[in-house]
């Protein structure tokens, strides 16, 4: 039997589409919404204001998976302000790293409204980003780059900070099932369901989690290789 | 302080100071973009601006330089097509540069990798002039399918420094970077051109409100033509479905802000906010915002 292709989510659900841009047009009038190639896009200004005042502000690019609202939108700074470094946690692509992919179940948890991923993580990124160019500091702290940014985290979850035993734990959290038999990873010699079970499981449950929001991200990047 | 007090001031805060460390920057690219095509080709062609800086509609907030390079019409230095002399322009450039092929210009970015191609805001635009006359001019079309357009920079710059619209122009051009409209700067200065030619006289805040409500109720039948070329080059394409939905959706929306919020929140504040003032406020909006994050780079592989 042939399977019949899903239209895209704005059209499955044009009532939920039209209460996201009455929600935008709202708080954010200088974004709107445009569809290119079945693909919904949210650009313009994105503001940063204070006391009623827009202080600063970045021009930006929202892409919406097909999915959505599963799938974390990706977003952008297309007005070519932010230099395309490591440093300032921006790609060459123009896609902005709003935080560790693993703390996406904190950050953009299940059922996030589209305000408050722009409210929240987007917001803070900007803001971030404004105060580190006027003082060279980052007013939240920044992750480090790459493997070392995922080992922090960890460190954090187990208060773990042995290099062997972090590294054992990012390979037990990606495992399909976690069993409460296995010696522990921090490498205490004990059973992990007398360790650091809460842990594991905490930390699985992150990455099962980042698997399916950044699912249309990770295969986009698979297709352009 | 009434309308046009006000959009007075945001048009001085879009002012580029000649002697400010944009204008420097600009200039010393410049020198440097010229120095590398003497390098190449010698001293046969014409270089010298076009685009924004030449007509005086250039604004702080997004700002491009254009040069053009331009070879008499019977020197074969660069090349004897227009797609050598585009090609060979570009290769001359990236002994210095990340050139970015665009349709009839070459973007200029950073060459060095660890800047990751930051883009200088230079387009280098190659052609060569028809005749002796050195006033119409050939460009090469990377992109579509006719391969070369025949233009007149001369014409554009008197066009737009005569047609009594370039405060308009400057605040739409304001107004374009600030929602993203997606429509190139020269199509939209055309635009504000043709809907304000009866509208010289009037006061700027009813020219602006007026090219929203062309753009609103009229976007469907909108059209331009170049004036330097008006049946020859072909505009239509440029204004497609797609940019006259966002034209209309966007004007829509400003038209909006402006009846319930005043001209400030169409574009803001008239006084640029000093330094110290603008950390102090970043730093109270860091202090509400629900859950603060750290940013995070990884290599994708």
């Amino acid at each position: 039997m042939r399977k019949r292709s899903k239209a895209p989510w704005f059209k499955r659900n044009p009532v939920f589409f039209e209460k996201l841009k009455a929600d935008v047009a709202a708080c954010y009038p200088n974004l709107h919404f445009s569809v290119r190639e079945n693909q919904v896009f949210l650009t313009g200004s994105f503001p940063i204001e204070h006391e009623g005042q827009i202080i600063d502000h970045y021009a930006i690019e929202i892409e919406f998976p097909q999915t959505y609202p599963k799938g974390i939108p990706l977003v952008r700074e297309v007005g070519g302000r932010i230099p395309r470094t490591p440093d300032r946690h921006i790609y060459a692509t123009e896609d902005v790293c709003l935080f560790l992919p693993l703390e996406v179940s904190s950050a953009y948890p299940e059922g996030t409204s589209l305000l408050a991923f722009l409210n929240g993580p987007v917001q803070s990124f900007f803001v971030g980003q404004s105060i580190f160019e006027l003082t060279g500091e980052w007013p939240f702290g920044q992750r480090s780059h790459g493997d070392e940014g995922y080992a922090e985290y960890v460190t954090e979850v187990t208060g773990v900070k042995d290099k062997d035993a972090i590294y054992r734990f990012i390979l037990a959290m990606q495992k399909d099932e976690i069993k409460g038999y296995w010696d522990c990873p921090c490498g205490s010699g004990k059973k992990l369901r007398n360790c650091h079970l809460q842990q594991v499981l905490k930390l699985h449950r992150d990455y099962q989690y980042y698997l399916r929001q950044y699912a249309w991200i990770n295969n986009r990047y698979a297709d352009q290789k | 302080m009434t309308d046009e007090e006000y959009l007075s001031r945001i048009l001085k805060s879009q002012d580029l100071d000649p002697k400010g460390p944009e204008m420097d920057a600009l200039e010393e690219h410049r020198q440097a973009v010229e120095k590398l095509l003497r390098k190449s080709f010698g001293y046969t062609s014409t270089i010298k601006y076009g685009g924004s800086k030449a007509k005086g509609t250039m604004i702080k907030e997004s700002y491009d330089l254009d040069i053009v390079n331009y070879f008499p019409h019977d020197d074969t230095t660069a090349g004897d097509t227009l797609e050598d002399i585009y090609n060979n322009t570009a290769q001359a450039l990236e002994q210095d540069y990340f050139v970015e092929r665009k349709g009839s210009a070459l973007r200029l970015r950073d060459k060095n990798p660890k800047n990751k191609q930051v883009d200088f805001h230079i387009d280098v635009v190659p052609g060569r002039y028809f005749d002796e006359t050195k006033t119409d001019t050939f460009l090469y079309r990377s992109t579509g399918e006719k391969k070369r357009l025949k233009t007149n920079l001369d014409i554009h710059i008197t066009h737009v420094k005569e047609s009594g619209a370039i405060e308009a122009i400057r605040l739409i051009k304001l107004w374009r970077v600030r929602n993203q409209v997606p429509l190139k700067n020269f199509i939209l200065e055309l635009l504000v051109i043709a809907i304000l030619a009866d509208w010289k006289r009037k006061p700027l805040s009813g020219q602006l409100i007026h090219v929203w409500e062309e753009f609103r109720d009229h976007s469907d039948t909108l059209s331009v033509k170049d004036p330097a070329n008006p049946e020859g080059n072909d505009l239509s394409e440029v204004l497609n479905d797609y940019t006259r939905s966002m034209l209309c959706q966007i004007a829509t929306s400003t038209l909006r802000q402006l009846e319930n919020g005043g001209w400030e929140a169409v574009f803001g504040p008239a006084d640029e906010i000093d330094k110290d003032s603008k950390l102090q406020a970043l730093r109270g909006v860091a202090a509400t915002l629900p859950a603060s994050r750290k940013p995070y780079y990884e290599e994708k592989k």
